[in-house]
């Protein structure tokens, strides 16, 4: 039976401790925690070596994926990862696991099988998300679970490509598997791994190496432990378990205790679902009173009928990778460091839809949680100093509108076969995504082209790499210009990269809707003051001249959007960011051209505050304009020796802030004007009533 | 890997008999072969019954489904069933079990096993039906394999109901299980369970129950061949089992010489494909010489981006349905007995379309297949005195309204709250109009022409299954098509949402019902096509505050809801049909569909003038068709047609048709500057040979 919402978020809770953890605990000498949880990490890091090493997928290599190390009974003790989101997750199949076939002889848990699923409704993200587990046992007693996730780009949707804005119920989105017992004694079970692939037919390569890759890295994880167990006794690994557990959450105590108490609030707003238009909001107020914060997701819109939704365990895996990404830097991903964290999410809200709808974006709705939380959190933290350092400004939650940020060769021109003959899904784990800015921090500037907001410690492929992917021939792949959100402390700026489709003759191009206009809107915003970075713009020439003109050493080749855009240098048919039209299935063929970046990270601070030559250094390594050093910065510099003219700037700058009370009201004539304000009503289908986003359409999902 | 085209093609005819085969008939004494055919037989009735019994959808309670026994390589070798189609593609997993796990240590074919599948691609029809295959073994050496298959009515596809008009590929119509181990050491595996149930989260109860029927209907065919092995032993029943493929091949030859060799050809038209209008045809050449027979399907039109698309072999199956019904009706379900017909059919063609093509609507489709066959084998069989009697004019191959009860209002849940799809197996869909035969009228409401022994169900049975209250199931009168012997009347059946306040209604397109615009098919020497009967919904009527007040005026019949309109509601009329969006349906939702008569046999004028009569005062057919179809006079009174009075309007009426008729020639040069308007050709292919003109893209 499908698991409740409830029994989801209970399975997300450390479960109390089992008679042979408490005994286990009892074998711990002094020194051992400290020794063997550390052995643990190294286990768990050279699983997700082998993990990684062994994969295929561009996701599988950035290394946005987990490797993780759980309880008996599920809870997750660590894990080595690039992404924190499936940290949650990847605990509640097991935990389902426990409940519904542990003590079922047609089922049972038995050693050398390997569980795989990747139902969201089953605790899961969004099924593009697979996991593998496997139980691991010493002695005939089971004493722990591995499971390693990643994302697969392709699920066997209506469109290929995994994440479908404009499905409409579950059932557009293609294979979600219950857990099933894919392995037993050690071996995959061909038939099921022949149904897994004929579901993902359009990538069936991709889904082989990957599932066998998960495969390959909890039994690793297993080999590990049993090895551990031997030495030490599978009581002790129990008791060391759970010990990481306890002293986790001890830890994440100690530390919420440190903030400010309060009640903080932080809204959110996305322009548009699917290929649809409109505003929606996700509020949280949060709850901050000793050593507990509870998080109270009341006032956000209603579910849609697209794909824009997400279950509530998303949202916590999302306020886990804040946390751990912040607050909870140094303490280890377990559910132990969570466990003070508590949520309400309303029913029937985007964040809480019905078991039915489409929720294949669930990342990018959870991903709101990271712009709803920084300002929440810093403003919690900010009166400590040691605490102050965790503060930093969100990465920016924009694709970039144009649509075409993302991955790298095939997967801007649709589905078809590789220049090795192989089928294959691209979208997804491409240089650009892995490469968003950092938001900036509380003492200095967020990295350029650093990381994906969804996977903090993935990294951006090699761009010879993704040629011998997929059939693409790179243009350039830079920081952007102007990308990052600007402030005392700038966001980072984004990766961008221009790709030409290449070395395959043509490939079948999927419908398009011209479904960009969710991207249009800025989402979020800087911290304390901070600028909101740029909405990077796609562009795409399908069937372009580009090799055509490289082949007579043409010297104009475009080298950025910009120049792609106003200078239209290229033959070809255009889809600039600012044209939305539908356009029907096509054959796209070789030499046509795609461009897009990541986003930027916001901004911290004032940006009047920025020391004057930091600005002028962005300007001389094109971070920056010299029309936003000039606009935005008000500094003033020596061209040539690109020197800051400290005086001139503060004379600037002096004038700046006169000009700002002179355009500044005092608050109450402000927030009344705001008060009557009102969004046109045909942008506020999506959104509930006016303001109080309650459910105003009943959703009918067939 | 799955299969090629090709390979499944392969997996449809005989294997060469094995070793233990050949072995195993050295020991069948005489009589032996006779005898034990006839327990196999009744083996397979027995277990027939129990999948029956244990069943709990409407296709399974009606009937809708085989039983299937097989050779240890797959061959099916006899069945009972209630649909013959199965009986082609239930060979086609086990064949591929065989090739691709039997070897395989990693999978294997054990005792205990049970294997699942409901992939097309890999050799079946839709992924409607699903198939429960069971190794049997005899002292650990496998010596056959048993099948069970039906239609489930939920897929898991992009809207409820699983034949999806407007899928645009494979991925749009929900769960395709390539054959999966579902059970081991005779013990279902409940993760796997799950995972289909979660699958068909619309219809899960439905998906348990069915899917435990099938596994015990195998089951059970395994228990008694063992029993029989243990008895006779296991190289006989594997002699046993080859030797009905070799009487049965040996059967078919034999009938097939019988029959005038030559050339023969026939087509058919249909209109539309999913949301989209337009023309599409089947052309079948058949080329018979001694005991040999080619279908040649040439001529077809291109594949579409609907799922009105069907894989070769569904054709095959089709082929089948018709032949076990008529020139080999009385030999073994059994590959032997198809082995003496090949195909032909054009690649990319809708009868042959890519891999990701979405097929949800193959039945639909290779039901055609009945539409051309019976005059291509009419023409080869009638100058053989005995051999014409299996001579019948088509059922009409038009899709009237389908299933029975509320749930044609949608989903989610019935009256006792559980989740459930309809639209299937009810009443209307089984009681179709039989064709005219060569010596006989089709039998009326009587059999569904993909499932011709299933048999439609209760009224009563119906309203306890699904939110329902019949306000009547009866013949339709002026259904049959007209001939000397006419086709059967269809029945039809007019329905009220009730006991449940609301469902969940679906979108509508108007184009999805215009498949059925045109006649699909020709009546026999002379007999007319069937009509098309129309159906009717009036969404949120005013029926039941009605029938409280005792109203006297509600409809019982099309032509009153369509002509009297007694009823408030929103009114969705055959002639009037329109986008509309997902919605909800409120208890008093009315709903009156029919499915399609029978096709006439042989000129009108020739039909016995009392018959005609006699099918007025049954309301089978109205005074307007007695008068001017079949020019017919009689006293009203005493219902005594009057046969010199008829003699003399029917002299007329043949000299009005030889003042209407022109020379075959003229005839022909108009004919053939004909052309449909441009905007219904589409789907047809290049005019007017049908060779494909648009290459479909598939993401």
């Amino acid at each position: 039976m499908r698991p409740t919402k409830e029994e989801v978020l209970a399975f997300i809770k450390p479960t109390p401790p089992t008679d042979a953890e408490l005994a286990g605990l009892e074998k711990l000498e002094p020194g051992d925690y400290e020794i063997y949880s550390e052995r643990l990490n190294m286990i768990l890091t050279e699983c997700k070596e082998v993990f990684q090493k062994v994969g295929n997928s561009d996701w599988v290599m950035s290394g946005d994926l987990i490797v993780g190390l759980h309880t008996a009974q599920g809870d997750m003790v660590s894990a080595c990862l690039g992404t924190y989101i499936h940290s949650v997750t990847a605990q509640n199949p097991i935990k389902w696991i426990m409940q519904n076939f542990y003590d079922n002889p047609r089922v049972g848990v038995h050693n050398g099988d390997i569980f795989y699923c990747n139902e969201p409704t089953y605790g899961g993200l969004h099924n593009c998300d697979q996991l593998a587990l496997m139980p691991i046992f010493h002695k005939g007693v089971l004493i722990a679970w591995a499971s390693t996730g990643t994302h697969m780009d392709e699920t066997g949707g209506i469109v290929p490509g995994g994440m479908i804005g404009d499905a409409r119920t579950r059932y557009d989105e293609g294979m979600c598997l219950t857990p099933i017992k894919l392995a037993e004694n050690f071996q995959i079970k061909e038939d099921i791994m022949e149904m897994i692939v004929n579901m993902i037919g359009r990538a069936g390569r991709q889904q082989v190496l990957d599932t066998r890759a998960r495969c390959t890295g909890v039994d690793r994880l297993r080999m590990r432990i049993e090895q551990l167990a031997e030495q030490k006794g599978g009581d002790f690994v129990q008791g060391l378990l759970r010990k990481v557990m306890m002293v986790a959450e001890e830890g994440a105590r100690n530390r919420v205790r440190r903030w400010n108490d309060g009640v903080y609030r932080n809204a959110v707003f996305m322009s548009g679902i699917g290929s649809r238009t409109g505003i929606w909001r996700i509020v949280c107020t949060a709850t901050k009173e000793d050593d507990h914060v509870l998080l109270d997701y009341t006032g956000t819109s209603p579910e849609n009928d697209s794909a824009f939704n997400c279950f509530p365990w998303t949202m916590a895996a999302y306020a886990a990778l804040y946390l751990y990404s912040h607050g909870f830097w140094d303490l280890p991903v377990c559910s132990g460091t969570m466990a003070p964290i508590d949520y309400i999410f309303p029913d029937l809200t985007v964040i809480s839809p019905a078991w039915n709808a489409a929720v294949s974006i669930a990342p990018p709705v959870g991903e709101l949680n990271t712009q709803l939380l920084p300002n929440i959190f810093a403003s919690m933290m900010f009166s400590d100093p040691e605490e102050r350092l965790s503060i930093a400004a969100p990465q920016n939650q924009i694709l970039g509108y144009g649509g075409k940020s993302m991955g790298g060769g095939m997967g801007g021109f649709g589905a078809g076969v590789n220049q090795w003959g192989v089928p294959v899904i691209g979208g997804g784990g491409g240089w650009t995504r892995n490469t968003g800015g950092q938001g900036a921090r509380v003492d200095s500037d967020g990295m350029d082209s650093s990381i994906f907001r969804s996977a903090v410690h993935a990294q951006g492929s090699d761009g010879e790499e993704a040629e011998n992917d997929q059939p693409t021939l790179h243009l350039w792949q830079k920081h952007r210009m102007d990308s990052g959100g600007n402030g005392k402390y700038r966001g980072g700026v984004s990766g961008h990269v221009g790709g030409i489709f290449y070395a395959v003759h043509s490939a079948p191009r999927r419908a398009t809707t011209g479904g960009i206009l969710v991207k249009k809107m800025l989402v979020g915003n800087g911290l304390f003051g901070g600028y909101p970075p740029d909405s990077s713009p796609g562009v795409s020439i399908e069937n372009s001249n580009v090799l055509e003109l490289m082949a007579k050493s043409d010297k104009k080749i475009p080298v950025s959007i910009e120049e792609i855009v106003t200078e239209q240098y290229l033959d070809g048919d255009y889809e600039l960011p600012l044209e939305i039209k539908a356009r029907p299935a096509r054959i796209a063929y070789e030499g046509s051209l795609f461009a897009g970046g990541g986003p930027g990270g916001k901004g911290y601070g004032d940006v009047l505050e920025r020391d004057p030559q930091s600005v002028v250094n962005d300007v001389q390594a094109e971070l920056i304009s010299e029309w936003t050093a000039h606009n935005v910065y008000h500094v003033e510099y020596d061209k040539e020796l690109w020197l800051a003219d400290e005086e001139k700037t503060a004379e600037s700058r002096k004038k700046e802030r006169e000009d700002r009370l002179k355009r500044g009201q005092p608050y109450d004539a402000f927030e009344e004007e705001w008060l009557k304000q009102k969004p046109a009503d045909d942008q506020l289908h999506y959104y509930g009533s006016w303001p109080d986003a309650r459910l105003v359409n009943r959703i009918i999902r067939m | 890997m799955r299969p090629t085209k090709d390979e499944v093609m392969q997996y449809i005819k005989p294997s060469p008999p094995s070793e233990a085969e050949l072995a195993g008939l050295e020991k069948l004494e005489p009589g032996d072969y006779e005898i034990y055919s006839e327990r196999i037989n009744m083996i397979l009735a027995e277990a027939k019954e129990v999948f029956q019994r244990v069943g709990n959808s409407d296709w399974v309670l009606s009937g809708d489904l085989i039983v299937g026994l097989h050779t240890a390589q797959g061959d099916m070798v006899s069945a009972c069933l209630g649909t013959f189609i199965h009986s082609v593609t239930a060979q086609n997993p086990i064949k591929w079990v065989m090739q691709t796990f039997y070897n395989n240590p990693k999978v294997g074919v054990h005792e205990g096993d049970i294997f699942y599948c409901n992939d097309a691609a890999y050799g079946g029809l839709h992924n409607c039906d699903q198939l429960a295959l069971m190794p049997i073994f005899h002292e650990g050496q496998l010596i056959a394999w048993a099948s069970t298959g039906t239609h489930m009515s939920e897929t898991g596809g992009i809207v409820p109901g699983g034949m999806i008009p407007w899928a645009k590929t494979r991925y749009d119509e929900g769960m395709c299980l390539t054959p999966i181990k579902l059970a081991e050491n005779f013990e279902i595996k409940e993760d796997l369970l799950e995972m289909m149930v979660n699958m068909i989260g619309r219809a899960g109860r439905q998906q348990v129950l069915d899917t435990r029927a099938r596994c015990t209907g195998v089951d059970r065919v395994r228990v008694r061949v063992e029993q029989l092995a243990r008895q006779k032993g296991g190289d006989f029943v594997m002699g046993l089992l080859r030797k009905v493929m070799m009487v049965a091949e040996e059967g078919a030859r034999n009938k097939i010489r019988k029959w005038n060799d030559g050339v023969y050809r026939n087509l058919c038209f249909v209109s539309g494909a999913g949301r989209m209008p337009g023309i599409r045809r089947y052309y079948c050449t058949a080329y018979k010489e001694d005991d040999h027979i080619l279908l040649d399907y040439t001529g077809t039109s291109p594949e579409t981006d609907s799922a009105f698309n069907c894989f070769p072999w569904t054709m095959v199956a089709y082929a089948s349905l018709y032949m076990y019904s008529h020139g080999f009706w009385d030999l073994p379900v059994c590959s032997g007995t198809m082995a003496p017909i090949d195909y032909i059919f054009p690649d990319l063609s809708f009868i042959s379309p890519a891999w990701n093509a979405a097929i949800s609507h193959a039945p639909h489709v290779g039901e055609n297949n009945n539409e051309i066959l019976p005059k291509i084998f009419a023409s080869m069989m009638f100058s053989d005195p005995e051999e014409r009697l299996n001579i019948a004019a088509p059922i009409n191959g038009v899709g009237g309204g389908f299933g029975g009860g509320g749930m044609g209002f949608g989903s989610p849940v019935n009256q006792w709250g559980v989740s459930v799809v309809g639209g299937g197996g009810g009443w209307s869909r089984n009681t179709m109009g039989q064709g005219g035969r060569v010596d006989s009228d089709g039998m009326d409401s009587s059999l569904f022409r993909s499932a011709v022994f299933a048999t439609g169900s209760d009224g009563e049975e119906a309203e306890v299954d699904q939110p329902t209250l019949h306000i009547w199931q009866k013949h339709e009168k002026d259904t049959p098509g007209n001939g000397k012997y006419r086709g059967g009347a269809s029945g039809y059946v007019g329905t009220i949402f009730y006991a449940v306040p609301t469902a969940d209604r679906s979108e509508s397109y108007p184009s999805a019902n215009r498949m059925r615009g045109v006649i699909v098919g020709n009546g026999l020497f002379g007999g007319y096509p069937a009509i098309n009967g129309p159906s009717v919904s009036i969404e949120n009527s005013n029926i039941l505050e009605l029938m409280a007040k005792s109203e006297k005026n509600v409809p019982t019949d099309f032509r009153e809801m369509i002509s009297d309109k007694v009823l408030d509601g929103d009114y969705m009329l055959p002639s009037n049909q329109k986008y509309r969006p997902a919605r909800v349906a409120y208890a008093g939702s009315v709903s009156g569909f029919g499915t399609p008569g029978g096709q006439g046999y042989g000129d009108v004028l020739e039909r016995e003038t009392q018959a005609v009569v006699n099918d007025i005062r049954a309301e089978i057919i109205s005074e307007w068709t007695a008068a001017n179809v079949y020019h017919v006079a009689y006293d009203p009174d005493t219902w005594i047609a009057d046969e010199e009075k008829t003699a003399e309007l029917r002299k007329k009426e043949r000299e009005s048709r030889l003042q209407r008729g022109v020379k075959y020639d003229d005839f022909e040069s108009e004919w053939l500057k004909q052309k449909p308007p441009e905007d219904q050709l589409d789907l047809y292919g290049s005019w007017p040979d049908g060779t494909m003109v648009n290459r479909i893209i598939r993401m």
